[in-house]
Formats: C-alpha cells, sequence, structure tokens
C-alpha cells in the first residue's frame, strides 16, 4: 500500500507551507494558485502536476501513488480527457473504472 | 497561441470535410456523421458493460460537470464515450472537440491507476485543448455557415437549433470569425 494516499497529500500541502499564501506557494511549486486550492480541498491534479507538488513536498510520487499500468498486459491505452485541470475523487474513481471496462470490450472486441 | 495558418487551416478543413460527405459548404455538419466517416466508435456512459451504478450516478448524477467526454485508443482503434448528462447541443460540441483532437492527430496521454483505483492523466495539455476547441468551432461552424446565418438574418435560436449548437457556440464563433462585424 501506499505510505502517503492522496487524501493526506492534501493536508500535507496545507501544513507544509504553514500560512505561507496559496499564490506564493503555488509559484514556488511551479502551478496556478486555482490548481494548488483545488488539489488542498482534495480534488486530483494531472501526473505532471502531482509531481511537481511531490518534489516541493519532498516526498516519493511512486509511494504515494504506487503505479500500476491500466494496460499492463497490453498495447498501452491512451485516453483525451476533457475536464478541468483538476478532478473530484470520486469522478476519477469512476472514470478509472468506466475507462479500464471499455478498454476490456475493445480488447475482447479484437480477440473475436 | 496558435501557430501561424492554424486557423485558415482549420477553416479549410471544415471545407474538405463537408465535401468529402457529400455536402454544401454553408450546411451543417453532425458530429455523428464525421465520426463514422472518421471509423470511431461512440458510446455513452450507459452503454460501457459491467459498469457499477455507483460509477453511472457518480459520471451523470452527482459530478456531471466534471467531465465532458473520453477518447479511447486500443490498437489504433478510438472509442468516444460521451457524457450523456449533457445538453445534445453540448455533446455535439463534445464530441466534435473530441474528433477534433484525431484530425489534428494529438498523441493521448497515458492513463495511470493508483492503488486506490483512481485515474490520473499525465499532463492536461492547454495547448491541445485550445486547438481542438477551435478546430471544432470552425467544424461546427465555419465562416460560410455564418455568413450564411447573417445574409438569411436567420434568427440566432433557430440558426443554432439548425447546426446543432448552443447559442453559445454561435455567438462566439460570428464574434471571433469576424462575421458579425462584416455585417455591423
Amino acid at each position: 500500500m501506499p505510505e502517503l494516499s492522496l487524501e493526506l497529500l492534501a493536508k500535507h500541502s496545507v501544513e507544509t507551507r504553514a500560512g505561507q499564501g496559496v499564490r506564493e506557494t503555488a509559484k514556488e511549486i511551479g502551478i496556478s494558485a486555482a490548481t494548488l486550492s483545488r488539489v488542498e480541498r482534495g480534488n486530483l491534479p494531472d501526473l505532471d502536476t502531482f509531481r511537481r507538488i511531490c518534489i516541493w513536498l519532498n516526498v516519493d510520487p511512486g509511494k504515494v501513488l504506487g503505479f500500476q499500468p491500466a494496460a499492463a498486459t497490453g498495447p498501452e491505452i491512451g485516453v483525451h480527457f476533457r475536464k478541468g485541470s483538476t478532478v473530484k475523487k470520486e469522478t476519477a474513481a469512476a472514470l478509472a473504472e468506466m475507462i479500464l471496462l471499455a478498454q476490456a470490450t475493445m480488447i475482447k472486441q479484437e480477440e473475436v | 497561441m496558435f501557430e501561424r495558418g492554424f486557423k485558415a487551416w482549420c477553416e479549410r478543413l471544415a471545407l474538405e470535410k463537408r465535401k468529402e460527405l457529400k455536402l454544401r459548404p454553408h450546411d451543417p455538419l453532425g458530429a455523428m456523421s464525421l465520426a463514422q466517416n472518421l471509423g470511431i466508435a461512440i458510446c455513452t456512459v450507459e452503454n460501457v458493460p459491467n459498469l457499477s451504478d455507483k460509477a453511472k450516478r457518480v459520471l451523470l448524477k452527482e459530478d456531471p460537470d466534471g467531465w465532458s467526454a473520453v477518447t479511447i485508443c486500443f490498437n489504433g482503434r478510438k472509442l468516444i464515450i460521451l457524457n450523456s448528462a449533457h445538453s445534445v447541443g453540448r455533446q455535439a460540441s463534445d464530441l466534435m472537440h473530441e474528433l477534433a483532437h484525431h484530425l489534428l492527430g494529438h498523441k493521448q496521454s497515458p492513463v495511470q491507476i493508483s492503488q486506490e483505483g483512481l485515474m490520473m492523466l499525465h499532463s492536461y495539455d492547454q495547448q491541445q485543448e485550445a486547438e481542438a476547441d477551435w478546430l471544432a468551432g470552425c467544424l461546427l461552424l465555419p465562416r460560410e455557415a455564418l455568413v450564411s446565418i447573417k445574409r438569411a438574418q436567420v434568427d440566432a435560436a433557430e440558426a443554432a437549433k439548425h447546426y446543432g449548437v448552443s447559442m453559445a457556440l454561435l455567438n462566439y464563433r460570428l464574434g471571433v470569425s469576424g462575421v458579425n462585424y462584416q455585417f455591423s
């Protein structure tokens, strides 16, 4: 299991900036203030933003996520995803489920 | 923001696609027809086999504005999943946006699923999103269509309905294309 969950990441971020303004901190991280605010409210950023926050927090991104590729046994699957720069945790989980099931259907169709 | 010549290329492509589909330059171009022409499959959340009720509830009822459409690529095949909680006009615009990514040859972002079962993308490419938005607008409402609307003095609401777009998109295109200025 990851040593630091995504939920704790938000808390860790608030604690680490310890009263420093969101704008100033976001500039330091290299992301927008709006994105940092959304992350601190528990929304999920994209991986590039996530990695920048992890570097700033001095934590290993792999320890937070413990990644497994979405298509570990098949060709790489890619998506275009029309959304904002962050997404709610529940929505990210539902999207993951939908994408993996749709991918499985496409693989099955290919096998027929 | 865009490379020089990009906007003119989008207008030309909107006309080329109409020609391929045997449409006139000012005719409405249905996103579904274009998807079919490009060999891209379309479905909605309800059509995804075995998707849990909880996921459907989150995607369609609790956070319908959290996402618009997803394009999944596998072995050269593409499937676009639309958000059926959105209006027909919004879905057409979202579908055209996804088709625009395809026509622009944009590379998809690899998906990663965390141990907590959350989906994350490598990055959210704002430049690619802006390019797809612009091309989608041109495909739905090329300059010829906008000029035709103004010349025939078609009511804006009626024109939006005819082209299957929102009033907001129609007004935006009339403004940025310079057609409003041309007819003022």
